[in-house]
Order: structure tokens, then C-alpha cells, then sequence
């Protein structure tokens, strides 16, 4: 059943975060809409359903952009793992929990994504780099309302094992 | 005695079966990042390329939606202000006049740079090509356009827009190909300044900037405003394609080198038509 919903809704995903998005963008920055079906996934399916998706996720974002292959799918299976493993020390079912969990994860992906690039690059300003990260993290969380009612309504909770 | 009771009662619920399975698409993806960079773009291009009809549609859905929203207050105000701004027409008009003969001058200018490599043999054909998609992370830019090895695109090929160096082609599909944009920090550009001859590299900075670097501490003395062409260094880029104007030298202590900051001509992120040099042989 979450597959229904999973499904087109990475497609649509892909195909706005590599089109239409660019209109909204702040300062050449745009929401990770990725990143949140990646995390509202983790916390509300199954372990390797979980893992299944966040895959999914990664690799339609790794193929739509410049870097290297497996990078973001590797970061969001990881992800999905370390929230799916300790989500019984979290209180999850609150909107504001999982938002959290949203921007902590974002500040990381991109904080590290920026550290490798700035690594890598030198011609990158450092005021960039974190204004890219902080503005960024903001606006993705600033989106994930909309995907975490979506979650909501139409993929059930999976239950904690005790 | 304690392990095997806990690894037994652990079995039993069946939790590290689990994660083993989970973990399973980790090491797939690990093992991805192992890939060649040129395969995988070509991995990248071959799975994307069937979503360009979709990608184009949504490209034009979302410029107009956005067109829409702009269009509904800004009509909605107009209206209210239909006079004030009847008496601010006259205004424009003059500034209209003004602007004319800034872009005369500056369709002069473009020309002169134009007619400077025209006599140089490029030996690529021109191609045309739209914009179908942007780049899905935020600090690289690369375009995706409608044209690929089908049409006798090659890797490597130069893509222009307004007579100016976009950036080249860095994987080919069969019908469409990515192109890295001179903004993105892995793009690296033989460059000379067309005023002082003064060679360096053009490096994208991610944002709508980039940077001459390399420059001699002690070389000629760079004004704003000047033009950085390319340089056929290496044999990819022809000489003198115009890439940006420079914007502002930037002094580091402690550096043996030059740095300025360069302005390409228009936003590259919002170009939506390019031209592509097909190489001749291809």
C-alpha cells in the first residue's frame, strides 16, 4: 500500500525538483523535497521499507544532478537506518517532532555535502556554503508541512516493536 | 551464558535480520559511488533521458504558474494605480529612449567581441537546443538540453548562449545531454584577459559568479569591466569565446597569485535557449 503512494510521489518529486522548483528558488536555493520524503519515510514505514525508499529517493536525486552516483542514496539509506533504529527513543506521531527531525537532517546532508564541495572546489566562498546550508535547511522544513500531511493521510504509522 | 540468551531472544523477534536486509541497499549504493565518473554519467543520462517530454511540460507549467502569480497582484495593484501610472508612462517612455541607446551601444560592443572570433576557425557546427531541466542539488549547475548523440553531440562540446561560453557538454545521452555551466565549482576554463593577454582559469563558484584565478601578482593591471575570453589551452575550449566581464579583483594576502571575480553577461541559471558547437568530425 505505501509503495501506491511512494511510488508517484518520488516521480513527481524528480520531476519538480528538476523543473518547476527553479521558479521558487531564494538566492539560487531551493527546498530538498527529497530529503523530506526520505526522512517522513523513515519515520513511518517499516525498517527496510524505510531503507527501500530512502534508496529510491537518493538515486532519483543522484541522477538528476551533477555529482557523483550513490552519494545521496547512501546518505539517505544511512539516514533512514539511524532514525529508523532509534525512533522508539523519539516521540514521533507530533508534527513538530518530525519537522525537527527534518532540519536536523537537511542542516546535515547539506553541511556535509557543502564540506566535501568546499573540500574538493577551493573556489567556493565559505559565506556561501553556509548561507546554501542555513537558508536552505530553513526552507525545506519550511516546506515539509505539506508532504508530512500527505504522510499523514494516506501511510499509516508502522507500529514500535517492544 | 547472557549473549547467547540475548542474541537468541534477539533472533526470535527477528530485529537483526531486519536491519541485515536494510543495510543491504547501503552497501549497493556504496558500491556505486565505486563507478567510473564517465560511466556513471552515462548511467545518469540513459535513465533520465525518457523524462524529457514530462520535464519539458513541467518546465512550461511551472514558468507559467509562476507568470500567473506574479500577474494577479500585480494586475490587482495596476488597477488601483491605473492612473499614477498613466503619468509615469511619460517617464518610461524617456527611459526607454535611454535604455535603446545603451543596448545600441552594447549590441556595438557584443558585435566587435562577435566579428573578433568569427575569423577564427572553431570548427564546430552551431546547434540549437532548450533548457528541459536544472541541476537537483543546489551548489553544482549543469543544465539538461534536448539534444544528444542523435543529433551528433559529442562530450566536450562547447555550448554558448548570446554569443557567449555557457559551458560544455559533460555526459551524453541519445537524446539529451547535461551540460556543466561555467558556475559550477567543478568547471575549469583556460581563460585570457582580452585587454591585458594575461592567461588564467575560470573557476564556477556556485553561485552566479566565477572566478579568474592564477593570474601574476605582478601582471598588468586589470580594470573593471574587462573582457575574459577563452584560451585554446588543452584543445577544448577555441580561443577568444567571450566568458564573462571581470567584476571586481580580489587582493589575498599571502597568495602568489591574482584572483578576480568574474560577471557572466546574463544569469545563466535562466537561460532556456543554448546554442551547441557540434564538432565537425562527429
Amino acid at each position: 500500500m505505501p509503495w501506491l503512494i511512494l511510488l508517484p510521489l518520488v516521480f513527481l518529486t524528480s520531476l519538480l525538483e528538476s523543473t518547476a522548483l527553479k521558479e521558487i528558488e531564494l538566492l539560487g536555493i531551493r527546498p530538498d523535497l527529497f530529503l523530506i520524503i526520505a526522512v517522513l519515510s523513515a519515520i513511518r514505514l517499516d525498517l527496510l521499507e524505510a531503507s527501500i525508499a530512502s534508496c529510491l529517493v537518493g538515486l532519483a536525486k543522484d541522477i538528476l544532478s551533477t555529482g557523483p552516483l550513490g552519494f545521496n542514496a547512501s546518505f539517505f539509506i544511512g539516514l533512514s537506518l539511524l532514525i529508523g533504529l532509534s525512533r522508539h527513543k523519539i516521540y514521533r506521531d507530533h508534527i513538530f517532532v518530525q519537522l525537527l527531525i527534518v532540519l536536523i537532517a537537511s542542516l546535515v546532508h547539506r553541511g556535509g555535502y557543502a564540506l566535501i564541495l568546499g573540500l574538493t572546489h577551493g573556489s567556493l566562498s565559505p559565506w556561501l556554503l553556509l548561507l546554501n546550508v542555513f537558508l536552505g535547511a530553513l526552507y525545506t522544513v519550511a516546506l515539509a508541512p505539506g508532504p508530512y500531511w500527505l504522510f499523514k493521510k494516506s501511510i499509516p504509522m508502522h507500529p514500535i516493536r517492544t | 551464558m547472557f549473549y547467547k540468551m540475548r542474541s537468541q531472544r534477539l533472533k526470535k523477534r527477528g530485529f537483526p535480520k531486519k536491519i541485515l536486509l536494510a543495510i543491504i541497499p547501503l552497501v549497493i549504493c556504496l558500491s556505486l559511488l565505486a563507478i567510473p565518473l564517465g560511466l556513471a554519467n552515462r548511467i545518469k543520462i540513459t535513465v533520465s533521458s525518457p523524462l524529457k517530454p514530462i520535464q519539458k511540460a513541467f518546465l512550461v507549467a511551472g514558468k507559467g504558474v509562476k507568470r500567473a502569480f506574479l500577474w494577479i497582484p500585480a494586475s490587482w495593484q495596476a488597477f488601483s494605480r491605473v492612473e499614477e501610472l498613466e503619468g509615469e508612462v511619460f517617464c518610461l517612455q524617456n527611459k526607454v529612449a535611454t535604455q535603446e541607446a545603451v543596448i545600441n551601444r552594447l549590441q556595438t560592443e557584443l558585435s566587435s567581441v562577435t566579428e573578433y572570433y568569427r575569423g577564427v576557425k572553431l570548427g564546430q557546427k552551431p546547434l540549437l537546443a532548450h533548457v528541459i531541466a536544472y541541476d537537483s542539488t543546489d551548489l553544482r549547475r549543469s543544465i539538461l538540453i534536448d539534444v544528444g548523440s542523435r543529433h551528433g553531440i559529442t562530450l566536450d562540446s562547447l555550448v554558448l548562449a548570446k554569443d557567449a561560453l555557457v559551458g560544455r557538454v559533460s555526459a551524453v545521452g541519445n537524446s539529451t545531454s547535461r551540460v556543466l555551466l561555467i558556475t559550477d565549482p567543478a568547471s575549469r576554463i583556460p581563460a585570457r584577459i582580452l585587454e591585458t593577454s594575461d592567461v588564467g582559469v575560470v573557476e564556477g563558484g556556485s553561485g552566479e559568479l566565477c572566478r579568474l584565478k592564477y593570474l601574476s601578482r605582478w601582471g598588468s593591471k586589470v580594470e573593471e569591466g574587462y573582457k575574459v575570453v577563452s584560451a585554446p589551452i588543452g584543445g577544448v575550449y577555441p580561443d577568444a569565446l567571450f566568458i564573462a566581464t571581470v567584476a571586481e579583483t580580489l587582493e589575498e594576502e599571502g597568495i602568489p597569485y591574482k584572483t578576480l571575480r568574474l560577471k557572466p553577461r546574463f544569469d545563466l541559471a535562466k537561460v532556456d535557449t543554448v546554442l551547441v558547437l557540434k564538432k565537425e568530425d562527429s
